[in-house]
């Protein structure tokens, strides 16, 4: 039986190899996905267009003013558009609810999606049905798939995995998981198509040029020794795996942000983890095993050696970049179709989590000189004590004003940052003409300290925006993060936003103002305007991207490394590395609050000297936190990803090349092996 | 001691002075292991790098690849250093052992090292195929190499080394872990190879191996030269004659004795010659794969690869290969010969006499000569009743056999 599949596997093996077959194939590839995504197209297309027109004609209707549409949500709950009724009886039975306060439809996106409840076409995933941009993106990503599988030979693997996936998937729809048959089938589509571009790179590292014939074996080796594969293996199986651990009863937001974050740091961590170890690996395991001799006495250079190892690590970091980004970014926009908690958290999402955001500071204004002479001055005199050392000579005169001169500016800056209890203080954004033009609500994100720091306790606050009629009341909690949105109607039109922090509280009993019971402080850059510059899906390539150099950095650093070290030795090397890399900012905040308690601590002194080196080394390495700044929403701009790839991506890699290949080329790749 | 030779070919390695010091961490010396060598490669000869275990073999050839640094003296291959990258394309080196990549393939193994040698694509597979078939691995040629035996890996390891057809071919222990087998095709391809005016440097302490390939040989010891020549100038033991003829009765052999002491010479030794053990198993080894006997192990070498045989388009240069006489290319092709060597110059008189008037019989041709069995045959005015006399008539001129008393 097995010597029959045995046979078939290969007849069936042979015939696919056939250009007649190969072309049959992509042509019915071709046809599939058009027969599929056209009709889907089609129908998201428009879908969305009487969606939008649905929204268009109830938002802005107000029943107090008895507009027609107003009136017949209210009477029947149905909205009449191009001759066609939309709505019914569950739109009626909302009643009040339909509208707010001023008599406004109330939240008339939410109430379209219950218009269309009944007339969505339930073949189509609804995130797709959503985001028609998603889709033409999913269906050029399915033709372009289909035809690698055909043109590289692997219609019957896929058909293999095919059937395999769906054979695993059997006890989940028994135990009637959808998750747990969507987490099976990613695992089989991410495995063949990690399979499908490996095989592609390879196809691309066929080239004549020396470097792609090592980058090549690097590639294979990666895919068939088990210290690389076990973390790629680890990878593909885990990633479609997280959504199962997902809290499905956490707001949408936090659902979206703790995706975004544990996916992308596990495909990091376990790709860092993975180049580490394989470019460690690759060159002193050949120097250990002795494959270089027979490799070193053919015509290729120890340059050419080094750089064709670096290229097959970084290929195959690529290819595992984009498998797990694609497969984590669709994920992303079928969540965002879940449903949300309330309307502030689907706007929170929308807002400031699925959007790429640039930040804007206030302007602190800084102290005068006359003043600030004037203020040292008065210091040294009004103390007695500065006085007489500086004229009996014990202390300089010029570093006591500097010392002093430094500690007022701080101050000066500090003290603007601080609002005494019942007091109010203006501060002005500028910049932010940008904002004013897209019409995308504003975000201001604020983090203040009062009393004792503690977080059981809430303070009062109140922020009065120009160009709003209401003042916003609320209450923080110290040290942890806040964040309000304001529409862009508060920015002038000068570009600027100005806004007024009362720290006072309103009791709506008995309507009156009250002031706080602490001071409010804050530091520079807990206190920020964030708006909308860009879209997610542009920032989340950035992001890739700027991952994608890091890990260039790791390889380099790895095959460097073992060119002069053992193995153990150059991954010990390269994790610290990575490690300190990763840590720097936090090695810097440590230093600020961190001190030598004598001159005779030489050990402290070592300890400080060695982090303060390793941080000032590898700050911009630990510096870019593309996965931080995705999950905030914040924008990771062009020029950032320019700037890291031209520091880390050229001067560090070229550094570390150049100081590896100084080492290799007068390396004696042969030992002594005789007696004595 | 310094080497010379009398050749015209220009030199391929040429060492003087070579000395390699090997020191610890301290830089105190650890061992010399190759201490003032002199000698000269030259195109297109086979040369031998014989001694024992730690005489300072592999490091001479690991100093010529570049995988060593030479302590002092010079050392040029082709002209320039060893390291040089541009030599290393005219160079095919097989090391004491095979290292190979264990999760790759045989042919991908060979298509690895052919994109280093910048081969096209086409060629790559074509000669892939064909080393594959010469190796006897064309039935694992997708099982990893990490499956192999170590005489599998050594094939594979001999393949590789011959993928770009290197003009300058490196062998260090080239049937170290083969069978017999795969000993006897090495050689026969290593003379081919010297037939076709490659150049080999084989080292071995396997003595038998390079004896019957080479065509000069340095023997080291402790890092020095302790010998040096050709085969013949090494082995030939001139003090003593051999002649071969069938079997001859015992009062033969005492009339031989009797002519012998007339010259005041004696017999030291009469035997039956004995088929070498290596002719035996091959015999045997040859008859089984006559009746097809399955084997689970490599299968027997195929030809040698065209492109080696110099069977492929380059029709002119071979040609002029072929037409063109070089003394290397005129002693490989006596050294074909599977018979053992005569040794020269036998005393013309005794022979003479034993000889006079008899029918001319077939000498086994001299490999280092090169002399064939026609150049051998004695004078037509020989006497043959000496010869009647000593063998008691067995044979008459007309060649019937009187053997019966």
């Amino acid at each position: 039986m097995i010597r029959r599949l045995s046979l078939l596997h290969q007849h069936i093996d042979a015939l696919q190899e056939r250009r007649a077959i190969r072309i049959a194939l992509a042509v019915l590839a071709v046809l599939v996905t058009a027969a599929v995504m056209i009709p889907m197209h089609r129908a998201a297309t428009g879908f969305a267009s009487t969606r939008l027109a649905l929204i268009r004609t109830i938002e802005g209707k107000n029943v107090l003013r008895k507009d027609t549409e107003a009136l017949a949500l209210r009477d029947f709950g149905t909205i009449e558009l191009n001759g066609v009724v939309y709505g019914g009886e569950a739109v009626k039975r909302l009643g009040e609810m339909l509208f707010d306060a001023t008599g406004d439809v109330a939240a008339p996106q939410r109430l379209v999606e219950l218009m269309l409840a009944g007339q969505r076409p339930s073949w189509i995933p609804e995130f797709l049905l959503q985001q028609s941009e998603t889709l033409l993106l999913v269906g050029l990503v399915t033709l372009v798939w289909l035809q690698l599988i055909v043109w590289l030979g692997l219609t019957l693997p896929f058909l293999i995995t095919i059937a395999l996936t769906l054979l695993a998937t059997l006890p989940f729809r028994a135990l009637d998981s959808t998750a747990g048959v969507l987490s099976v089938a990613g695992i089989g589509l991410l495995t063949f198509s990690f399979v499908l571009l490996i095989r592609c790179t390879l196809a691309v590292l066929r080239g004549h040029f020396k470097p792609f014939a090592v980058a090549h074996t690097v590639v294979k080796e990666a895919t068939r020794q088990n210290i690389s594969l076990a973390f790629i293996v680890t990878l593909l199986v885990m990633l479609p795996l997280l959504p199962l651990w997902i809290d499905a009863e956490q707001p949408l937001r936090y659902q979206v942000q703790t995706f975004i974050a544990r996916s992308l740091t596990l495909t990091y961590v376990a790709a860092a983890c993975m180049t580490l170890l394989l470019s460690c690996a690759t060159v002193a395991f050949e120097i250990r095993d002795r494959q270089i001799w027979q490799l070193m006495t053919k015509p290729i250079g120890r340059f050419q050696y080094l750089l064709g190892k670096f290229i097959g690590i970084a290929a195959l970091n690529l290819v595992l970049l984009l498998i797990c980004g694609i497969s984590i970014f669709v994920f992303v926009q079928y969540l965002r179709t879940r449903p949300s908690a309330d309307i502030r958290d689907a706007a929170a999402v929308r807002d400031e989590v699925l959007t790429a955001r640039s930040s804007a500071f206030p302007v602190y204004q800084a102290i005068s000189r006359d003043e600030l002479i004037a203020r040292v001055d008065r210091t040294i005199a009004e103390d007695a004590i500065m006085t007489a050392e500086i004229a009996s000579g014990q202390r300089s005169e010029q570093e006591v004003r500097r010392a002093l001169a430094m500690q007022m500016t701080t101050n000066y800056l500090a003290g603007q940052r601080e609002i005494k209890p019942g007091e109010k203080r203006t501060y002005v954004f500028p910049g932010l003409g940008r904002a004013r033009s897209s019409g995308a609500p504003l975000t201001l994100r604020y983090t203040f300290y009062a009393g004792k720091h503690d977080p059981h306790e809430v303070h009062p606050v109140i922020f009065e925006f120009t160009g709003l009629e209401r003042v916003i009341t609320r209450q923080f909690v110290p040290v942890q993060g806040h964040v309000l949105t304001v529409p862009s109607s508060v920015v002038g039109e000068d570009g600027t936003v100005e806004v007024a922090i009362y720290n006072a509280g309103f009791d709506e009993a008995s309507e009156s103002f009250f002031p706080g019971r602490w001071a409010i402080n804050f530091d520079a850059k807990d206190f920020e305007v964030l708006y909308k510059v860009s879209d997610f899906e542009m920032n989340f390539l950035r992001a890739v991207a700027l991952l994608w150099i890091k890990l260039c950095f790791l390889a380099m650093l790895g095959v460097c490394a073992a060119t002069m070290l053992s193995f153990p030795v150059a991954c010990i090397l390269s994790f610290t590395v990575f490690l300190i890399g990763s840590m720097a900012p936090f090695i810097a905040e440590s230093l600020e609050y961190w001190s030598v308690d004598s001159w005779a601590r030489v050990d402290q002194w070592v300890i400080m000297g060695i982090a303060t080196a390793a941080e000032w080394v590898l700050r911009t390495f630990g510096s870019i936190q593309p996965t931080a700044m995705l999950v905030e929403g914040r924008l990771i701009s062009v020029s950032s990803v320019v700037l890291a790839a031209g520091t880390i991506g050229v001067v560090w890699c070229g550094g570390a090349l150049i100081v590896g290949w100084l080492g290799f080329r007068r390396k004696e790749l042969a030992i002594y092996s005789g007696h004595g | 001691m310094k080497l010379t030779s009398s050749k015209n070919e220009r030199p391929i390695v040429e060492a003087v002075g070579l000395t390699r010091v090997f020191r610890d961490f301290w830089m105190r010396q650890k061992a010399r292991a190759v201490d003032n060598v002199d000698f000269v490669i030259h195109e297109h000869e086979i040369f031998g790098l014989l001694g024992p275990n730690g005489s300072g073999k592999s490091t001479t050839i690991k100093m010529l690849l570049g995988l060593l640094h030479v302590s002092a003296g010079r050392l040029t291959v082709f002209g320039k250093q060893p390291d040089d990258v541009s030599v290393k394309r005219r160079i095919g080196y097989l090391p004491e052992e095979s290292y190979m990549y264990r999760f790759l393939n045989p042919i991908e193994t060979l298509d690895y090292y052919g994109k280093i040698f910048g081969l096209d694509r086409a060629t790559r597979k074509r000669r892939t195929a064909e080393l594959l078939d010469m190796v006897g691995l064309t039935q694992v040629a997708h099982r990893a190499v990490g499956e192999f035996s170590k005489g599998m890996t050594r094939r594979l390891g001999l393949a590789q080394a011959l993928v770009n057809d290197p003009e300058f071919l490196v062998l260090d222990e080239p049937t170290s872990g083969l069978d017999p087998i795969g000993t006897r095709q090495v050689k026969d391809l290593l003379i081919e190879l010297g037939r076709r005016g490659k150049t080999i440097l084989l080292s071995s302490h396997l003595l038998a191996d390079v004896e019957d390939v080479c065509d000069r040989m340095v023997v080291l010891y402790g890092g020095k030269i302790r010998a040096q020549g050709t085969v013949d100038q090494l082995l030939s033991d001139t003090e003593k004659t051999i002649i071969q003829t069938q079997r001859l009765q015992p009062a033969t052999i005492a009339r031989i004795e009797s002519v012998l002491a007339a010259e005041g010479l004696g017999i030291d030794r009469v035997q039956a010659p004995r088929q070498r053990l290596e002719d035996l198993f091959m015999e045997i080894v040859e008859q089984a794969q006559r009746e097809q006997v399955a084997t689970s192990g490599a299968q027997g070498g195929g030809q040698t690869a065209k492109f080696l045989r110099g069977d492929e388009e380059e029709g002119a240069d071979l040609i002029e290969n072929l037409v063109r006489e070089t003394p290397a290319s005129e002693s490989a092709r006596a050294r074909s010969a599977s018979k053992p060597a005569a040794v020269e110059g036998p005393r013309a008189d005794v022979l003479g006499e034993l000889m006079k008037g008899a029918v001319p019989t077939e000498t086994a041709p001299s490999r280092s000569s090169g002399r064939t069995p026609a150049e051998s045959a004695p004078a037509a005015d020989v006497d043959a009743s000496v010869i009647d006399a000593l063998l008691g008539d067995k044979k008459d001129r007309d060649g019937k056999d009187r053997s019966t008393p």
